[in-house]
């Protein structure tokens, strides 16, 4: 009788499953695999698929702008990685209290989150415009420079251009993950410390940090996966201009499959190579969560 | 979870699931015999706005009891965009591309031969015509307004400093040192917007060889002549001078798209600006008075040289998808003849600009700038280059220019990296003159 109740669950849940499985299936799974067929062969999208096995990928990595666009994507990573995490623990802190207006201060902060990308680049595309932008025009009234500056035109500094324009769309979203770990920290171990005579910086790095340590793993994951991704802002504001100071490999990828060169075989490898970058950050985030669980 | 509750969810998400598929069909389905035939008509964004599409088509559509569904993609994705289309099985019957794809699209099969389906070929004017010959065969059908090029300036800001329009670059190189101190540029350009810069070098081209752009280009892409000869370094190398000479262009011009690069024209901010005919309604819808501008040719790059203008003498090309259906094959050459009349011509493009792929397609116009557009430079205008190149000369050429005219590279430098492309293409067995 057990038994029989128990495949009768098993086979109820596993019925439950089948319609997210199907589409899981068409949609990832398929998709995936076709995908890598895709990179075993020289594809213009029309004409017929010739095999050449693994040359894409061999190419590729013979290929030097590959090491160029990643440079690119480690520089990102690093400027808006460290940069974000940082700005969402302060800001993290300062909303962590209850103080008038501190729901209105929340929201403000997380309206760049919800903001389409499109809006964002041309937003920021103007607001940079050395003649018109209103950063510049601050700048040469107050008489901090006296020439504009040309941020999207001037290849050594676009790409930090940029990487301003991800911590200020990111920051809050990072801000709310970290806050939610706050509100999780118990208030007594605070009491405790205070009756112990602990200063608000031992608190913070004795007590604070150590009961946030997931939240701060899993927002550095999630800005290093995005660091590697992103594609949004670059194709609106710069397309990997100035002389492809701001290339990346999601750029690269899309210039190289969809562009005029329509290399659909070569631009899926430089995806897989990709999503195996992508694996790797994910694979040492659980090991990172595991090892703070023990 | 009771036996009841458990079915009606599991119906519920097959359902859900059920929806998901339908939405994603893509493959048509056989029309019955008493229904309209669909002709589906695959543009970039050419003249034709998508919500004013059933206005165009209405009386074909009355005189053939069909249905012309028009699918617009824009131009920079039209490519992508018919890729994803096609393989998906979608009806595609009429393509009207952008001539840049024509020759790739001819090579690949993907359009047809029309050279004996087609009686009218004597609409057109014959340089209308050559951009959709390959191999001595005609591949689609010109349509629309051709487009031409010029330098825009604005003759109150320059005679306000006691300047005349520039004769040649050192002209420019002059204008730009007396306009510094003002805060304005010679020129303005949207330098990010990479796929206009070619449009300069094709002008430089134009005169350094001896206006024989179009034999010298064709030379090269067969083999028998070098990117690293004297006129097309000499022609990179005017653009460097340009891109390299203080106050020229704007301040962080290869950070600035096309837009950016109109309004500070408008702004008064440059006294010029440099491109397509098509660019010019910008500045009217502005609110700009033609009487304030003027337009000329590009300035020389040497005395002796003779200046020509680059455009395109067709506004899109009509061709037939190769996978037609043999049942919608008549009705998509009929809408072909349609869409290339004298009429469709003038009341797709207006006045604006009123230059036409068809012999016989005339408009009256006002405006001063519209007409030294069609009565001096349309004439005289050679065929964009690029039309000619494969695509990987296109892309190391739209790079490289940005690089040039920033001057991140030197002008022999970027024609010696053309020549190592062009090099690999003829190792992979690159012909020009292949055609399916």
């Amino acid at each position: 009788m057990s038994v029989k109740k128990s495949i009768k669950d098993a086979t109820s849940a596993y019925s439950l499953m089948v319609p997210a499985l199907i589409l899981y299936v068409t949609f990832i799974l398929v998709p995936l695999i076709f995908g890598f067929y895709i990179t075993l062969h020289e594809w213009d999208g029309f004409t017929d698929m010739k095999f050449i096995g693994l040359a894409n990928y061999i190419n590729i990595f013979k290929n030097p702008v590959i090491y160029e666009v990643l440079s690119h994507n480690t520089v990102y990573a690093l400027g808006t990685v460290i940069s974000k995490n940082i700005i969402a623990i302060f800001l993290a802190l300062l909303l962590n209290r209850q103080f008038k207006g501190v729901t209105f201060f929340r929201t403000v902060y997380f309206i760049p989150v919800v903001m389409s990308f499109v809006a964002i680049g041309i937003l920021w595309s103007w607001l940079y415009n050395p003649t018109f932008g209103l950063i510049n025009v601050i700048l040469l009234k107050t008489g901090i420079i006296k020439e504009s500056i040309a941020f999207l035109g001037d290849p050594s500094i676009a790409l930090w251009s940029l990487i301003l324009v991800d911590i200020w769309r990111w920051s809050g979203y990072h801000t709310v993950i970290v806050l939610a770990g706050l509100q999780t920290v118990p208030k007594d171990l605070y009491e405790s410390a205070g009756l112990d005579g602990a200063t608000g910086f031992q608190r913070l790095v004795y007590i604070t940090l150590p009961q946030i340590r997931p939240m701060i793993i899993t927002n550095v994951t999630i800005s290093l996966m995005g660091a590697f991704s992103v594609f949004d802002l670059m194709y609106i504001m710069t397309k990997g201009g100035p002389y492809n100071s701001t290339r990346v490999i999601s750029t690269y990828m899309y210039d190289i499959t969809f562009g005029s060169e329509s290399r659909f075989g070569y631009g899926s490898s430089v995806a897989y190579i990709l999503l195996f970058i992508i694996i790797i950050i994910s694979i040492a985030q659980s090991k990172f969560m595991a090892k703070s669980d023990e | 979870m009771s036996k009841n509750r458990r079915v009606i969810c599991l119906i519920l998400a097959l359902i859900m699931t059920a929806f998901v598929f339908t939405s994603c069909s893509g493959a048509t389905k056989p029309e019955s015999p008493t229904e309209k035939k669909k002709i589906v008509l695959y543009s970039f964004d050419t003249f034709i706005k998508e919500t004013e599409a059933s206005g165009y088509f209405k009386a074909f559509e009355e005189a053939n009891n069909c249905i012309v569904t028009y699918i617009v993609q824009p131009s920079a994705t039209y490519v992508q965009a018919f890729m994803v289309a096609s393989n998906a099985g979608q009806q595609i019957d009429v393509l009207c591309l952008n001539g840049q794809n024509a020759r790739s699209f001819a090579n690949k099969g993907i359009i047809v031969d029309l050279t004996n389906q087609i009686k009218y070929w004597d609409r057109f004017y014959e340089n209308s015509l050559e951009v959709v010959t390959f191999g001595g065969k005609k591949y689609a059908v010109p349509m629309g307004s051709s487009g031409t090029s010029g330098l825009l300036y604005n003759k109150a800001l320059l005679s306000k400093y006691n300047l005349e329009p520039p004769k040649n670059i050192n002209d420019v190189l002059e204008i730009a040192k007396k306009l510094k101190g003002q805060g304005i540029s010679a020129i303005t350009n949207g330098g990010s917007t990479i796929y206009m810069w070619p449009l300069w070098y094709f002008t430089t081209l134009n005169q350094t060889s001896g206006n024989k752009a179009i034999e010298r280009t064709t030379a090269v892409l067969e083999n028998k002549a070098k990117w690293t000869d004297r006129d097309f370094v000499e022609a990179m190398k005017a653009l460097e001078i340009l891109g390299t000479g203080d106050n020229v262009f704007q301040n962080g011009f290869n950070g600035q798209d096309q837009d950016a690069g109109k309004a500070n024209f408008i702004a008064e901010k440059s006294a010029m600006w440099y491109g397509l005919s098509s660019g010019y309604d910008a500045f009217v819808k502005a609110g700009m008075d033609s009487k304030q501008l003027g337009m000329i040719q590009f300035p020389l790059v040497k005395e002796g040289y003779t200046a020509q203008p680059t455009g395109a003498p067709i506004g899109g090309a009509l061709a037939l998808y190769s996978k037609v259906s043999d049942a919608n094959k008549d009705l998509s050459l009929k809408l072909i003849d349609f869409m290339s009349t004298d009429e469709f011509a003038v009341k797709v493009t207006g006045a604006k600009p009123p230059i036409y792929a068809n012999k016989n397609a005339k408009v009256e116009i006002s405006d001063n700038i519209l007409k030294i557009m069609r009565d001096e430079l349309s004439p005289k205008t050679v065929v964009y280059l690029d039309w000619l190149y494969p695509p990987e000369i296109t892309t190391a050429l739209q790079q490289n220019i940005q690089a040039v005219t920033g001057g991140k590279i030197t002008s022999e430098k970027v024609m010696e990296d053309m020549q190592k492309v062009m090099d690999e293409l003829l190792a992979k067995g690159y012909d020009f003159n292949a055609t399916k």
